[in-house]
């Protein structure tokens, strides 16, 4: 046996690449004394050109499936309309009367952290499926999480998202084969090559950021957010448990002795996305979103604090569990 | 004494001149032995056969072939051998390993010559070689690990799994251990038998997480490697293939051959021994470990992997010589869409760049730049270098030639401040080139991580010298103190130190320095994108109106400093500094075309920050210098890399 376990490393590749990256933003914003890291510009970059090139980079390369999508997509809805009673509970009990408080513990930070995971672990096909999690959870942070915190609906906040028209796109440039001229080939792979070129910055600077704004983060603020992120980073990854031994039980996500590997590898695939999402912390966006409506934004902050410094913990002992019960199961 | 001999010495000498063509012709005129050689083929006639004939041709004999052709059908080439009348033929030629062992149990009487691309270690030819008293011949011994250094241009390989068809207790027949130490790859054993089925063993690749998969040298036929190989490329796991064929195979990314002219001709001097009288005992089989490759570039794209110039050139140059018209019809189609591909890709990057820009009126280009500078650069500097073996006499070379067209660059434009044409203010956009935040993302697009390194050690070459130059010429801002605070400095001596050790101990240990590694390899492959986006950040802000101030530093940027850079690497050649192979010299063409590239890149941002602080980006002069350059260079570097593709690559 060498100096690090097998069952450590198959965790570790998950998290430790992430973690480095995360640091060095950390480091930056340390480094950083004048904020010369203008935060504005590297939001729009990474929300208007590099997650929408990542995003249709990775759907455009590889066939739609929508049972996948459906699959996929349905278990991300079930497991938001299960933790807004908990989150909703978990509001009167702390007696705060802003429904802000319930965003960070209902949606969860499927961009920033998930989506590296499921990279390095799962390779492109994991880096697809979460994807399709991302956006579904995104349409309804949009729609119900903006009618939450303003009481309007936010589909026309949706609409705009650059991500959703990248996806649109990507599944139709996957699905529609035209019987294009050589030529209109060569320039189609040519502007699909500037986008894969523009997508490899999306995830690395993803990261940084986050950890250039962990280290500007008010520690003593954490105590307002312990419950709300444990409940998020904890009870999250347990009903994802609960809703895939369901799915089994019911012969929806079918396993067995006689199942072909490569069908029973895509369903194991789909199976760990949804808990490795639902391990998630809370979203930052949910956090800009209490700010811009001004619905409970320091308990947001805070929970989204705890939850991700707690996610250096909760999220390696779930890719654990996925492992052991999931893929080996 | 010597005035007397002279006249006979001349008169002797022109005789001779005179009888040689006569003595020729006599010879000529001989008449040559008649034999007949019987061609046993499964597949149709190869280079390896029009090889043996070339040769054979030029022999003292006048041969004439009797074709079997089987079509690629077993139960077609048996019956051929079954109905070949042996004894009519001088000698049977066979082709391949399973027209070989046929021929072997079927022909007694006459010798047989053969030709295979791939010895297995179990098969019944080599098995019985010491009793295989008819037969002699030529066979292919390319070792897959001739495969890894073209491979490590295009793909980045930590752990290589070997599909293993072999009988218990064999190994594959190369030094897993020599490579594993030579190149830092480690090599997962990949057991298959034929009761496996394609899931099945797609499955055990996925779960040894492989980077490729190597088919050593049998195992192509052996196994059931074509739909393993279609799965894997749908995994986006390349395979890499030793092979004869590689038709055969056309799902693997890469396949290795043995020369096929070197094989039929190695077989034909056994041939002609024969002929001349020898018995098969007494020929010795011969060997072929010379390789030639051929990428698949539709496998290539399929598994969105770009490929890099260097090995497309590689395969073309691998081809037969052609006349063509002129030198850039010798680019190839393939090279020609790799060039366009990566200028087309830096334009659109550098466009996002400029929207960027102008929705933030250009006040944070120092996000981008602290972004780079602090993480993204020095992240690509070590993941481009810590595993590129370092050549000191390749970076003397460079240094050398970088050095030397600085320094031309900067008389000449010296000399243009001397006749009024150039102001002194805009010297150092006409001499520094962007050699960073252009060159490092241009070199990935066309020549992959090893083109990044090089491309490494030009930058920091290059920003030496205008940092030496400053500090010389008492520019305040321009010193070797500024140079020595350079984070990738120091980053790329950490890379070239560990690369130099020895590698780690498998395991545990290797495995978390390459999880570790990982995560630096990620952030350095998002410097590509994000130094073209800080290139572009500020184009917006320049006015075209200034364009014409910078005619005069422009044309020295574009056009007189790639031209100075192609002219010493010639010379360079020339002088035999450089060697001409193809194949084990891929490094040095490479160090050559990032040269000439780096050379005619646009004016950098980065020195006229240096160089004029203050002012940056409003100075007329400059600004016109930058623009001229930054839109010129779309056609010149194009042209360039046509020149690069004809000429350096060639």
């Amino acid at each position: 046996m060498g100096v690090i376990s097998k069952e450590l490393l198959l965790v570790i590749p998950g998290v430790l690449p992430s973690l480095t990256i995360a640091l060095m933003g950390v480091m930056l914003g340390k480094i950083d004394i004048n904020r010369e890291v203008n935060h504005k510009t590297i939001s729009n970059m990474v929300y208007y050109f590099l997650t929408p090139c990542m995003v249709f980079s990775t759907l455009h390369q590889r066939d739609f499936d929508f049972k996948e999508f459906a699959t996929i997509g349905g278990a991300a809805l079930l497991l938001i309309v299960a933790m807004t009673p908990i989150a909703f509970s978990a509001k009167r009990l702390a007696k705060i009367k802003e429904n802000g408080y319930c965003l960070p513990i209902i949606f969860m930070n499927t961009g920033n952290i998930s989506l590296p995971i499921a990279l390095l672990l799962f390779g492109t096909e994991g880096l697809a499926k979460a994807i399709m999690f991302h956006m579904v959870n995104i349409l309804v942070l949009y729609s119900f999480g903006v009618y939450l915190v303003s009481g309007k609906s936010g589909i026309g906040q949706f609409l705009r998202i650059p991500a959703l028209y990248a996806t649109v796109l990507g599944i139709l440039v996957a699905k529609v084969s035209l019987p294009l001229p050589p030529l209109v080939q060569d320039v189609c792979s040519i502007a699909e090559r500037g986008i894969d070129v523009l997508a490899l910055a999306a995830i690395p600077l993803l990261i940084v950021d986050l950890g250039y704004s962990m280290s500007q983060a008010d520690l003593s603020q954490l105590r307002n957010g312990v419950t709300g992120a444990y409940l998020r980073v904890l009870l999250g990854p347990v009903l994802a448990l609960a809703l895939i031994y369901c799915g089994r039980v019911l012969g929806l996500l079918p396993i067995g002795p006689g199942l072909d590997p490569a069908t029973a590898l895509w369903y194991r695939t789909t199976e760990a996305i949804i808990v490795l999402n639902a391990a998630m912390p809370g979203p930052i966006m949910a956090y800009l979103l209490n700010v811009k409506f001004e619905n409970c934004p320091k308990q947001a902050a805070s929970m989204l604090m705890v939850g991700t410094l707690a996610g250096i913990v909760t999220v390696p002992f779930f890719l654990y569990v996925i492992k052991h019960f999931i893929l080996t199961g | 004494m010597s005035a007397t001999y002279l006249p006979m010495l001349r008169i002797m000498l022109l005789l001779a001149v005179c009888l040689t063509p006569l003595s020729a012709e006599a010879k000529q005129g001989q008449e040559k032995a008649a034999r007949s050689v019987a061609m046993i083929l499964f597949k149709g006639e190869s280079g390896v056969e029009k090889s043996f004939r070339g040769t054979l041709a030029r022999s003292e004999f006048d041969i004439h072939y009797a074709t079997f052709d089987a079509d690629g059908s077993v139960a077609r080439m048996k019956k051929n051998l079954e109905q070949l009348d042996a004894s009519k033929y001088d000698l049977i030629y066979t082709s391949g390993t399973l027209a070989t062992e046929a021929a072997l149990q079927l022909i007694r009487e006459r010798p047989v010559v053969f030709t295979i691309d791939a010895l297995r270690s179990d098969s019944s030819l080599q098995k019985n070689r010491s009793s295989s008293r008819n037969a002699t011949g030529a066979f292919g011994a390319v070792s897959p690990e001739t495969g890894f250094g073209p491979l490590s241009r295009i793909v980045r390989l930590r752990k290589v799994g070997v599909i293993n068809y072999y009988p218990a207790g064999a190994r594959p027949e190369f030094d897993l251990k020599k490579a594993q130490e030579r190149f830092g790859i480690r090599f997962i054993d990949l057991p298959v038998s034929e009761s496996d089925s394609v899931p099945a063993i797609l499955k055990r690749v996925a779960d040894a997480r492989v980077d490729s998969v190597l088919f050593p040298s049998g195992t192509v036929a052996a196994t059931n490697a074509e739909a393993i190989m279609a799965g894997l490329a749908k995994r986006r796991t390349p395979s890499i293939v030793v092979t004869g064929d590689s038709a055969s195979c056309p799902h693997a990314l890469l396949c290795l051959m043995p020369d096929s002219g070197e094989l039929g001709r190695r077989a034909a001097q056994n041939a002609l021994a024969l002929l001349r009288g020898d018995r098969p005992g007494q020929v010795p089989w011969q060997s072929v470990g010379t390789a030639v490759m051929d990428v698949n570039p539709r496998v290539a794209d399929r598994m969105g992997i770009s490929l890099p110039l260097q090995v497309a050139a590689l395969c073309q140059g691998q081809e037969p010589a052609e006349k063509h018209a002129h030198f850039l019809a010798s680019v190839s189609k393939a090279e020609l869409l790799i060039m366009l591909r990566a200028l087309a890709c830096m334009v659109l990057v550098v466009t996002v760049g400029v929207v960027i820009g102008r929705w933030d009126d250009w006040l944070h280009q120092q996000a981008l730049i602290k972004l780079n500078d602090c993480i993204f650069l020095p992240c690509l500097v070590f993941f481009a270098l810590h595993r590129h073996t370092f050549d000191l006499g390749e970076f003397v070379q460079m240094g050398g030639a970088v050095t030397a067209v600085v320094t031309i660059l900067g008389l000449i434009a010296l000399s243009l401040n001397g006749l009024k044409s150039l102001p002194r203010e805009r010297l150092i956009a006409a001499v520094s080139m962007t050699s960073g935040t252009v060159l490092l993302p241009l070199a990935y697009l066309l020549f992959g991580v090893e083109g990044v390194a090089k491309a490494v050690y030009f930058h920091l070459l290059a920003l030496f010298l205008y940092h030496a130059f400053g500090s010389c010429s008492g520019n305040t801002h321009l010193s070797l103190r500024q140079f020595f605070k350079i984070p990738s400095l120091y980053v790329a001596a950490l890379a070239v130190a560990l690369g130099a050790l020895p590698q780690p101990a498998p395991g545990g240990v290797q495995e978390f320095a390459w999880l570790s590694e990982k995560g630096v390899e990620m952030t350095g492959m998002g410097a590509i994108p994000l130094l073209l986006l800080s290139f572009g950040y500020p184009l917006g802000a320049l006015r075209f109106s200034t364009i014409r101030l910078g005619l005069a530093g422009g044309w020295l940027r574009l056009i007189v400093s790639p031209a100075l850079a192609l002219a010493v690497v010639l010379l360079l050649r020339g002088s035999g500094w450089i060697p001409g192979d193809l194949l084990p010299n891929a490094g040095l063409r490479t160090s050559e075309a990032i040269l000439v590239l780096g050379a005619a890149m646009p004016t950098s941002h980065y020195a006229l920050r240096l160089g004029i602080p203050g002012r940056y980006p409003h100075g007329d002069g400059e600004s016109g210098t930058i623009l001229l350059t930054a839109v010129g260079a779309v056609f010149t570097v194009g042209a360039v890399l046509m020149l690069i593709a004809a000429f350096v690559l060639r």
